[in-house]
């Protein structure tokens, strides 16, 4: 238990020396308070623009006058998580990448082989290393997101929020988790940096950008700006009986969404945060019971990516090939 | 012209040898082929969800899809040049570069009287060459499967947007592998020469759009453009901003060629600032790689 402690110890100090932990809280900062800016910039637009509509009404219009928009901060951070969906799952896949390069490139991988500690435990103690590095990361940009709202947003939070915001960012680290540990895997496998990078950077592709974009392509509302069903005029209670007449096309569209991480992650994300309309305000265990699909999936493939990062050790020549 | 000739012809045969971004490229061959399926099948379901609607007497409302343009299938495309041919150039740049300095070949050519420049524009040229074959297969698919889709095959019109598109994505994906080009020069290790390089890319592609128009990151891989709401940026500052945003100057390049989107003019100010970016990129590279010719790698 000691030497596994020594070496996650040892993984933690590499990432603050290299200052990859700080460079992930600045970048991760910096986009959560862009996101918070930008989000309530346009919110105050829409404000603007809604005063300027009551203003220009009558006054016996007033009483069936559009409802004014209405501001839920949680909201607030929706680009900040797409951040961490795409840009955070790509700089998980770099600390997990360099986490192993950085010991073949500097041949203490070798040295590390000499000690009484077995392959095993050098991933499984990275591994642990990794889910500190994420994990003190995300607290950091918890409390940031916390005062960007505040601050900038000048949102009002409850304390069901903070717990909503802290389940998202719970989810976060373990989403994020997957990444490094595929990279470690990736990595410790493969002969070559550059191979590992290349197929690294194209499961990233794929997974976070490519899968969705078809499954958004597929998706006939996203078809006609405004939704297809806005701009025909139909209603939200005829759309779904409409749509259930093309079951199947939704099935496989859904099959194919399903297949992405990224995609799980942010349906969880979105329906804690109240993002996706129909999951706004609803209670917390409503919404994890709706998302139970989805949340054991995540976790799932977080812990059998893990885990065969771990046996990837087995292979004799796991951490002694350099590059 | 020796050099150059030279050059080309080592870094054709080197790169069309190199295994390691097959992978990539197939990635990219493939989507970009496929696209034209994707949107077909799209627009077919569509266009049924849109009959049982009329059929119900619910809608007066033309077919959203009437008389779009055959090159309409294509708009997936778009998206995948921005995403996948993006990265596959700045690779296959970066390989380039990194293949003289992990075989320390640099070291040979500096005992010889070699312009840097003729032979950084070959091994350039080289890579363009193989840029511009990929888009040929890609664009030669998308004919087929049009053609096989709409059972005609596209008028001379359509033929030459799909030409211009082509040229536009070519442009833009040289214009990065010369940028990975550069990077894999200077960097001080394999990785981060691949690495910097994706992660300008990404911010590029992601934030620098956001900052100007408040269009939430993951709107990119929407087929439909998002609203933009504006951000209360002064529009100084948005001018000043604009040029960076690259990637949403081609995707608005790109959807005025193809014509999938009526509301898209072709902008002036976009062309000449996605050609600057190209010429600017490029010229760069050529500058700073034949500057920093030579430099080692860390262990």
């Amino acid at each position: 238990m000691r030497k596994l402690l020594i070496v996650t110890k040892k993984e933690v100090q590499d990432a603050i020396r290299s200052r990859q932990a700080l460079a992930l809280i600045a970048f991760l900062s910096l986009s959560i308070l862009i996101s918070v800016w930008v989000a309530s910039a346009s919110f105050s637009i829409k404000m603007d623009e809604y005063n300027l509509y009551l203003a220009a009404l009558t006054p016996d219009m007033h009483s069936q006058a559009l409802s004014r928009p209405q501001l839920f901060p949680l909201t607030l951070i929706r680009s900040g998580i797409e951040y961490i969906e795409i840009l955070g799952a790509l700089f998980a896949f770099i600390i997990g990448f360099t986490s192993v390069s950085r010991e073949r490139s500097r041949g203490t991988s070798l040295l590390l082989l000499s000690r009484p500690i077995k392959k095993s435990e050098i991933l499984l103690a990275k591994s642990l290393g990794l889910l500190v590095i994420w994990t003190s990361v995300l607290a950091t940009i918890y409390l940031t997101s916390i005062a960007a709202i505040i601050g900038i947003g000048h949102g009002r939070l409850q304390v069901i929020d903070y717990v909503r915001l802290g389940i998202v960012f719970l989810f976060a680290d373990i989403y994020l988790l997957f990444w490094s540990f595929f990279a470690v895997a990736v990595t410790a496998r493969l002969k070559q940096f550059s191979s590992a990078i290349l197929v690294g950077i194209t499961a990233w592709l794929m997974v976070v950008l490519v899968i969705p974009q078809i499954g958004d392509t597929m998706d006939p509302d996203n078809q006609v700006p405004g939704g297809l069903f806005g701009s025909l005029g139909i209603v939200k209670a005829t759309e779904t009986s409409i749509l259930a007449h093309f079951h199947s096309f939704d099935v496989i569209r859904n099959g194919l969404e399903v297949t992405s991480i990224t995609k799980l992650f942010e349906r969880v994300a979105f329906a804690f945060l109240g993002i996706k309309d129909k999951y706004n305000q609803l209670p917390i265990s409503s919404v994890a019971k709706a998302l139970e699909s989805s949340l054991i999936a995540v976790i799932l493939l977080t812990v059998l990516i893990g885990i065969s990062t771990v046996l990837i050790s087995q292979n004799e020549e796991t951490l002694r090939r350099r590059s | 012209m020796m050099v150059f000739k030279a050059a080309f012809k080592h870094e054709l045969l080197s790169s069309l040898r190199s295994k390691s971004p097959q992978l990539v490229v197939t990635v990219f061959l493939v989507l970009t082929s496929i696209s034209s399926i994707i949107g077909w099948l799209t627009v077919r379901n569509v266009t049924k969800i849109y009959n049982d609607i009329v059929s119900q007497n619910l809608t007066k409302a033309p077919n959203p899809f009437t008389n779009v343009p055959s090159l309409y299938y294509m708009r997936d495309s778009v998206i995948y040049v921005v995403l996948i041919g993006s990265l596959m150039s700045i690779i296959l740049g970066a390989q380039a570069s990194l293949r003289d300095r992990k075989s320390n070949a640099n070291e040979l050519i500096k005992t010889r009287n070699v312009n840097l420049v003729h032979r950084i524009l070959g091994q350039l040229s080289a890579i363009a060459s193989i840029i511009v074959l990929l888009e040929i297969v890609a664009l030669l698919t998308s004919f087929i499967l049009i053609w096989v889709i709409q059972k005609t095959p596209l008028n001379i019109g359509a033929v030459f947007s799909l030409l211009g598109y082509g040229a536009v994505s070519a442009i833009l994906m040289i214009a990065l592998a010369a940028i990975g080009f550069t990077f894999g020069t200077i960097s001080k290790s394999e990785e981060s020469s691949l690495l910097y390089p994706i992660v300008g890319w990404a911010l590029v592609t992601f934030t620098i759009p956001q900052i100007i128009t408040s269009i939430h990151p993951v709107a990119l891989l929407n087929p439909t453009p998002a609203v933009s709401t504006g951000t209360g940026l002064a529009q100084s500052v948005i001018n000043v901003i604009s040029p960076l945003a690259v990637m949403e100057n081609f995707k608005a390049i790109a959807n005025a060629i193809l014509g999938v989107d009526k509301s898209i003019q072709l902008s002036l100010v976009d062309l000449l600032s996605f050609s600057l970016f190209a010429g600017v990129g490029v010229m760069a590279s050529v500058v700073i790689s034949s500057k920093s010719f030579g430099r080692k790698l860390d262990a």
